[in-house]
């Protein structure tokens, strides 16, 4: 339900701004949302505001209305096992890199739901995630401008312990629409140990599962190559897939392969290939050490409930990612964006704890950590263009490097008040990944983090990073990431409730920019207040290999964040 | 196991949801959609007149569309209204369509498409949209049996933003029925336009379910629709939005199998692309 600022009459807009002022203030006001018709009422509020002014160096536009708000209100209401909630969202106007379709305000998700012991039934709004989401993962992330949410009925039902079955239907969001394709869904997970009375205390722990999605989208035209003859397309297109979780002590194995059915879409050209995909996890955790190795292949694996759709929305199933995240600066500037086209790879991680007081571990001990991850393209044989099968792929060929990155932690408590963290990471980056040609960047990171206690209220935290790429600026390509760059930021904490940091980053060699930043915080309870002011690289962002444009900005930025 | 026998036919009907396309002889995933041909530049049309489609639902076990026939002909023999619109009957729908005894089937696919369109499976014959112009938002479905010329001037009322001719000959070097469109844009217009061009067939005779119940063996179908020559849903016309624009292409196709030429019209009309709203229309004899 959008409230249109253009078109709805003044006096529905007061009636309907008063109601949602009620909702969000009665809890505010009435002792903590508590005891509402003997419930309980929670909720967050979020608003992000940015401002800009024209910046040709880094390519930064001027915010013609002066201010860009992302603001939104989660409200939860529970009484035993009933919830019911809603989020209030405004887009006045969208902040630079969400899409301009957010523009407006109004209530984007609503739900009642029932939990009970055997049975949960939601209607209105609800997600849901099936195994590691490859054939149904309904989502949202705010920082990535994505909202994935079904609007309809989801129904769970355990029957017995350890057997849980699921149903869920309807529309996905689509901005402030509803998606014109309808998303059916069932999904059964069951635990052996739950389930056999004997099996109940073994080390060994099964659980296996499987699920199918259907989508149904009525036909339209779409032309193939000759323009006498259209596509004959699929309007419902199954994914099915099954999963097996294992352990035993320390042990572990994950997997879940899964399969769709023909699903010609503006993704992959309106190809007719069956789409594929396999995600491997093996692990071993002990004390002091763990270590882990992923292992996916995916190939035409792209599921949305509209078949013309190109933008961040409408995504029904999600690729898993299985690449590092990083946090820092110069390791997340080049972030590996999922190719659910097609990709294969592999990733190891190894963390490993050197025991306090002996030679390297020293008196506080020391955190190694070890992670690599390679990932290539898939064999595409091609045996035609829109309207066609597409192309053949041998299952366990690569092809094309797409993204390489190994990357080694040391973190060391020095003393009571010292603490340091020595990062070094390797990373190759093939610009494809982003739909751009060029050579494969590779980069060299170096990023030390000192954080020094100075007393219990008071930390100042000192960060350097390096970046030597390979890549050089090119104006035609205007990849503002190229270069060298150098980093410095001081933070200081105090009173545990303030802090300012001061930042920039600077290319000293082959590119351009020079970023600078200030920010200012302030915590307390469960509100926080920020406020910055600089330049913002254009870029990207990725979460869980889900990516955003960042656009180039200079100006001020604020945030409020509370919850209660 | 109750609860078991629910779940494995909750998830055969999932699977059985599932599409399989197979391939044409030549590995593509296509069917023929309808001609399309390259758009040009034309004179400006000197017939700018605003004509209304009536788009008639039938079918021989219909037994108020005998009714409605005979409305549709009263108001086609006025003379303010003679060369101002255009009928077009379509037969579909299993119930009424389906055609008695040993008659033809009149019925097509693209008829089928078009009510299962407009009406889904809540069918009501006879049904008739001028136009295809909407009521709000769903599209103004009329009960033909009493005369509707009320809401045919209210369109009339208003002058077309577009307009649109039709020529059409038997090419005989390319054995082909050759047609002939034109576009003249009259305003400004805010979404794509797309042409849809049809064959419709007079005087067919066949067996059709009367008002009383009777059966009349030797019923006379008149404006039959009886092929698509474009898809459905029309082609793109290929032009700016801006008044002034004149466009015309030349689609070649051949008659469909069991329709008479002399008998046959071609009807050509500009729809809106995203509302399905038709602009204006025109029909032709085959020369």
């Amino acid at each position: 339900m959008k409230f249109s600022t253009n078109n709805r009459p003044v006096r529905s807009r007061t009636k309907l701004s008063t109601l949602l002022i009620a909702l969000i203030l009665i809890p505010i006001t009435s002792a903590n949302a508590q005891g509402i018709l003997g419930g309980h009422v929670t909720g967050n509020i979020q608003i992000d505001g940015q401002t800009s002014s024209r910046d040709t160096l880094i390519g930064a536009n001027a915010v013609e209305e002066g201010l860009l708000l992302n603001a939104r209100a989660d409200i939860l209401y529970t009484n035993g096992n009933f919830s019911a909630g809603m989020r209030f969202e405004a887009y006045q106007n969208p902040l630079p890199g969400f899409n301009i379709k957010y523009k407006g305000q109004g209530i984007a998700n609503y739900f009642a739901s029932y939990n009970g012991s055997w049975l949960s039934v939601t209607a209105g709004t609800f997600y849901e995630q099936f195994g590691n989401g490859m054939i149904l993962r309904a989502y949202e992330d705010r920082y990535l401008g994505m909202d994935n949410a079904i609007l309809g009925f989801k129904l769970a039902v355990r029957p017995v312990n350890g057997l849980t079955l699921k149903g869920v239907f309807g529309k996905q969001r689509y901005y402030w629409e509803w998606g014109d394709g309808l998303v059916r869904g069932v999904d059964a997970e069951l635990n052996f140990n739950s389930i056999i009375k004997s099996f109940a205390e073994s080390k060994t722990r099964i659980t296996i599962g499987g699920g199918f999605v259907s989508k149904y989208e009525k036909d339209e035209v779409i032309l193939a190559e000759n323009p006498e003859y259209k596509l004959n397309l699929p309007h419902n297109i199954g994914a099915g897939s099954v999963r097996l979780d294992l352990s035993h002590g320390g042990f572990n194995l994950q997997a879940e392969y899964a399969r769709k059915g023909q699903d010609p879409n503006v993704i992959n050209n309106y190809i007719y290939r069956e789409g594929q995909a396999l995600f491997i996890s093996a692990g071993y955790s002990q004390r002091g050490l763990s270590a882990n190795i992923q292992a996916k292949r995916v190939d035409n694996m792209c599921f949305k409930s509209v078949r013309s759709e190109t933008g961040e929305m409408l995504y029904i199933n999600y690729i898993p990612s299985i690449t590092k995240q990083h946090t820092y600066a110069f390791l997340s500037m080049y972030p590996y964006a999922t190719q659910a086209t097609g990709e294969m790879g592999l990733q190891g991680d190894v963390m490993y704890k050197i025991k306090k007081g002996t030679a390297l571990g020293g008196k506080y001990g020391t955190d190694l950590h070890l992670n690599a991850s390679v990932i290539t393209g898939i064999e595409t044989n091609t045996i035609g263009g829109r309207g066609t099968e597409g192309y053949s792929s041998h299952f366990f060929k690569p092809v094309g490097l797409y993204y390489a990155d190994i990357n080694f932690e040391f973190n060391k408590k020095i003393s009571q008040k010292l603490k340091l963290a020595l990062t070094y990471g390797f990373i190759r980056f093939n610009p494809i990944v982003e739909g751009h040609e060029g050579n494969i960047h590779t980069n060299n990171v170096v990023v030390a983090d000192l954080t020094w206690k100075v007393n219990p209220k008071h930390v100042l935290r000192f960060e350097a990073e390096w970046l030597a790429s390979n890549s050089v600026y090119d104006r035609t390509v205007d990849d503002k990431r190229c270069g060298d760059w150098l980093m410095g930021l001081i933070e200081y904490n105090f009173t545990s409730k303030f802090f300012v940091s001061l930042s920039d980053q600077w290319c000293y060699k082959d590119g351009i920019g020079n970023y600078y930043n200030i920010s200012l915080g302030y915590t307390h309870k469960a509100t926080r207040i920020q406020v910055g002011y600089g330049k913002q690289r254009e870029g990207i962002i990725c979460i869980g290999g889900v990516c955003r444009q960042v656009p180039a900005a200079n100006g001020l930025t604020f945030s409020l964040s509370t919850s209660f | 196991m109750k609860k078991i026998l629910i779940l494995v036919s909750s998830l055969l009907f999932f699977f059985a949801s599932c599409d399989k396309i197979e391939p044409s002889e030549d590995g593509t995933y296509t069917v023929y959609s309808g001609a399309v041909g390259e758009w040009e530049d034309c004179s400006a049309l000197s017939d700018h007149t605003h004509r209304v489609w009536i788009e008639k639902y039938t079918g021989p076990r219909c037994t108020n569309c005998p009714d409605a026939d005979a409305v549709i002909h009263d108001i086609i023999s006025q003379s303010q209204y003679s060369d101002k619109v255009v009928a077009t009957a379509i037969h579909a729908s299993a119930v009424f369509g389906y055609p008695i005894g040993e008659s033809p089937d009149l019925r097509t696919d693209e008829g089928e498409a078009w009510s299962q369109f407009f009406f889904g499976n809540a069918v009501s014959y006879p049904s008739v949209l001028l136009n295809r112009q909407k009521n709000g938002s769903t599209y103004n479905i009329i009960s033909p049996t009493a005369p509707f010329t009320t809401d045919i001037d209210n369109i009339l009322g208003t002058p077309a933003n577009v307009a649109v001719s039709v020529e059409a000959h038997f090419d005989s070097q390319a054995s082909k029925i050759s047609i002939t469109s034109s576009v003249e844009l009259l305003n400004n217009i805010s979404d794509d336009l797309t042409l849809t061009v049809l064959f419709i067939e007079d005087s067919l005779v066949a067996t059709q379910r009367m008002g009383d119940g009777t059966e009349n063996p030797n019923y006379v179908h008149n404006h039959v629709l009886r092929g698509l020559v474009t898809d459905k849903w029309g082609f793109d016309v290929d032009c700016d939005r801006t008044a002034g624009t004149a466009r015309k292409v030349t689609l070649r196709t051949d008659l469909p199998e069991g329709v008479r030429q002399e008998k046959c019209q071609v009807v050509a009309f500009i729809s809106d692309k995203s509302t399905r709203t038709i602009y204006n229309v025109a029909t032709c004899p085959i020369e």
